[in-house]
């Protein structure tokens, strides 16, 4: 069940309802997680075993970390656990992965095997390590009720594809009781739709263009091959933060505030300002859990070079089991790099020529992202050299939203939507809400699409 | 929570108001003609001449060649100017629908009518998502395609039920009306996604099938051919067989495929037609699949008028066998290639020009 189907228009106003009607947090939270174990079930029942497992180990890990074990032992048990956890992810995500891999530079033949990888995996294995490694640093007391834990992994809103929670923000909310005259509804409502029409409407229809060049690129020319590029951009970030705001606000409902995960990442003036607005939930846990604490080890004190790089290699590698995921990575690895080093002793400051760029920069980056592998990264390339305008798409009708998007995507920089609600009376935001809705909805595409980061 | 419902209630009265309204012009399929009326006014505008028209399904949409078929007659002395008015699909309410909006507009001068009923052709009621079911539905028609459906004691697709046909008609009438029904849809409430695009009627369209026809290149080939050819005597004896059971009344179930209360709306059909001034001539294709409704329904039409109805039955292989192989004029065990078509178009002349002959 994903947030644009119609299942979920069934499943979350009961939720809702019951949630709300429920009188005190204690029943309001086993009641979230009786319905995130649904959610998930709703996917694939047959995981809900390995999630247990990743919350069983996360529970008494923390609490070991955190109150019970005796000094010497916490450093051991962290790893223990981060490998327990992270070996779960290994299995399902890269084993075939490195089988593969092994199996074409050296005589070790693992063998491949069927491996169904369970859904939301890379991102609640990372929501488990995160609360583990914070316990140990006693960033946080570790919780002693499992539902608050159970529920910090299993949060429907954010389970299948993030954002990535740290359980700093998360349990302290979940020990707080909540009234739901603490609810932004116009604001929770507003960024639903808003999101709604990223994914289903944005994304989902740039869709059909984009796999027609994707699938056949020797059929299209140069235009094509710069017109899929950019729509693949507008495409992810729509599907990606159109989800993230769906979830957002999901959460606002039920009285969770979930931080924002995407900061208009395409006005980004360079690289490393990309990287501070796009999928922020993961460039943070990255940074605080595999850049700093390798910045410190011994070897790599001092290579901040090395150590971006293999953040990055990682990163991709996180993204999916494929070698184009980790160039990918590795590109922007190295595009950090030159930033940094170019930007020594500069003033930072935007530059429409470093927008331009820094755009085209990640454009290109996203051709090993959505490409299979290597050959069809460098068959879409090649079409570079085959001059045609575009044929994928009808211009200017294209050019004309392409260049709607844009505005409206520059003009929201500065709008307060949460501050320009409040101040909206009440009738005034129904009326116009349900005719917006209305507005959306012809425009959806019919045929509901998985969210492209529910692969990951 | 008195003041929250009023407000829900006050944005669900607007959605539904402006979905009525303003999604109309913002839904691309309300602008696109459906094929069957697109059909219809290129015929009339570009060939009105027409005094012959072949109506039926595909595999009428692919056999049928006007130009063969014209050429075929006038060797034998008679001046047709034929159209193919075939629609992939064409159910039997469909088929009512296309021959009132030709007459409508083309009151007199078609004087004869090919008619190929297909009873396994509900596939309107199976696409709400397109130009040609949102066009076709509207209240009326709604109400009497699922009358039509609820007369089947079988339905010929299992995986489609009535509920279903309830469902997509249900979400194509109301969007013909409105748009509301486009919430339904986008939210998966019709189960068939369909077609999402609007149905081609673009001149370039036509300009490849002038006169109605689909010519199709492809050939069976290769083990699909063998099986078919190879299957072929064992197809003949064993329709022949269930014909002679179905014409003496020993197999209720079969002549249930096509009910009297189905064969009533063929009849209806006939009617109308007739009542315009058009001869009608019944045609059965050369075809493999789903001639268990053939057979029904041949048996019910002989058994009914087979002295009032003409009834031209090319399913026949042991007599047409000329028009089952070889395999290389076959699209399919259902469909004519254009090879296929002229010969069946030139087999078809010879009937239509003794039944003209004997109607005079």
């Amino acid at each position: 069940m994903i947030f644009t189907d119609a299942k979920f228009f069934l499943f979350f106003p009961l939720t809702f309802a019951v949630y709300w009607w429920l009188g005190d947090n204690r029943s309001r939270k086993q009641w979230l997680l009786l319905c995130s174990i649904l959610f998930y079930a709703a996917w694939d029942w047959r995981f809900l075993g390995v999630v247990l497992a990743v919350i069983l180990n996360t529970y008494f890990v923390t609490r070991l970390v955190g109150e019970w074990a005796p000094e010497r032992w916490r450093g051991r048990i962290l790893a223990a656990g981060i490998a327990i956890s992270l070996g779960a992810l290994g299995f399902f995500k890269y084993y075939n992965f490195f089988a593969d891999s092994l199996a074409r530079v050296t005589p070790v033949s693992l063998g491949m095997r069927e491996i169904v990888l369970p859904i939301g995996i890379s991102f609640y294995t990372f929501h488990s390590i995160s609360y583990m490694v914070d316990a140990y640093q006693r960033k946080i007391a570790p919780a002693r009720e499992f539902v608050d834990v159970a529920l910090y992994i299993l949060f429907f809103p954010q389970l299948v594809a993030g954002p990535i929670v740290r359980a700093t923000d998360l349990l302290p909310q979940m020990r707080e009781s909540r009234s739901i005259a603490s609810v932004h509804f116009k604001y929770q409502l507003t960024l639903f739709l808003i999101g709604y029409f990223k994914k289903a409407v944005i994304s989902d229809n740039l869709s059909p263009a984009i796999d027609r060049f994707f699938a056949h690129p020797a059929s299209f020319g140069a235009g094509d091959a710069a017109t899929a590029i950019v729509f693949y951009s507008v495409q992810i970030y729509c599907d990606f933060s159109g989800y993230t705001d769906m979830a957002i606000a999901i959460a606002g409902m039920l009285g969770y505030q979930l931080k924002p995960n995407f900061a208009h990442p395409y006005l980004a003036p360079n690289l490393n300002e990309f990287w501070r607005r796009w999928h922020m939930s993961l460039t943070s846990w990255f940074r605080d859990y595999v850049y700093f604490p390798l910045s410190l080890t011994g070897v790599m004190r001092g290579r901040w070079p090395l150590v971006l790089l293999l953040t990055f290699l990682v990163t991709g590698l996180w993204h999916g089991a494929s070698w184009t995921f980790v160039f990918w990575g590795g590109l922007h690895g190295l595009g950090l790099i030159v930033h940094r080093l170019w930007q020594r002793g500069r003033e930072s400051r935007y530059s429409i020529a470093g927008n331009v760029l820094t755009f085209a920069f990640v454009c290109f980056a996203w051709v090993f992202f959505r490409a299979p592998d290597f050959a069809a990264a460098a068959a879409v390339l090649g079409r570079f050299a085959a001059p045609g305008l575009p044929t994928i798409v009808a211009w200017p009708p294209a050019a004309l939203m392409l260049t709607a998007m844009i505005a409206v995507h520059a003009a929201a920089y500065r709008l307060d939507l949460s501050s320009a609600l409040a101040r909206t009376d009440d009738f005034v935001f129904a009326a116009g809400y349900g005719a917006a809705a209305a507005l959306v909805l012809p425009f959806v595409n019919v045929a509901v699409k998985p969210f492209i980061y529910f692969q990951f | 929570m008195i003041r929250a419902l009023a407000l829900g209630a006050i944005a669900v009265a607007v959605f539904l108001g402006v979905a009525s309204v303003a999604g109309r012009p913002l839904m691309p399929y309300l602008h696109a003609r459906s094929m069957p009326a697109a059909k219809v006014d290129w015929a009339l505008s570009h060939f009105p001449d027409t005094n012959l028209i072949a109506i039926g399904p595909s595999y009428i949409h692919m056999g049928f060649d006007p130009v063969a078929f014209d050429e075929a007659m006038a060797a034998k002395g008679r001046t047709v100017h034929s159209f193919n008015m075939g629609i992939d699909g064409l159910s039997l309410p469909e088929m009512q629908a296309l021959v009132e909006d030709l007459f409508e507009k083309k009151p007199c001068c078609i004087r004869y009518v090919i008619v190929s009923p297909c009873f396994e052709c509900l596939h309107v009621g199976q696409i709400p998502d397109s130009a040609r079911s949102v066009a076709f539905f509207d209240g009326r028609r709604g109400v009497d395609f699922l009358r039509y459906v609820w007369l089947y004691d079988q339905l010929p697709d299992q995986s489609v039920g009535r509920t279903d046909y309830l469902r997509n008609v249900a979400s194509a009438v109301v969007r013909h009306h409105t748009s509301l029904g486009v919430a339904a849809n986008r939210f998966g409430f019709a189960q068939f996604q369909g077609q999402t695009s609007p149905d081609l009627t673009a001149d370039t369209y036509w300009a490849r099938r002038p006169r109605g026809f689909e010519p199709v290149d492809h050939e069976m080939t290769g083990a699909d051919a063998r099986r078919y050819e190879n299957g072929l005597d064992a197809f003949a004896k064993t329709r022949a067989d269930a014909l002679q059971r179905l014409d003496a009344g020993r197999d209720d179930a079969a002549a249930g495929l096509v009910s009297e209360r189905m064969f009533d709306v063929f009849l209806r059909l006939v009617a109308s037609l007739r009542s315009k001034g058009a001869a009608v001539l019944v045609v059965m294709p050369p075809n493999e699949r789903q001639w268990q409704y053939h057979a029904a329904f041949i048996a019910r039409l002989r058994r009914c008028c087979a002295s009032d109805i003409a009834l031209a039955d090319f399913g026949d292989a042991l007599r047409w066998r000329d028009l089952f192989v070889p395999a290389s004029i076959r699209y399919d065990d259902e469909h004519m290639n254009v090879k296929g078509a002229a010969i069946w178009s030139r087999a078809l002349a010879d009937r239509v020009a003794g039944w003209i002959s004997d109607l005079h």
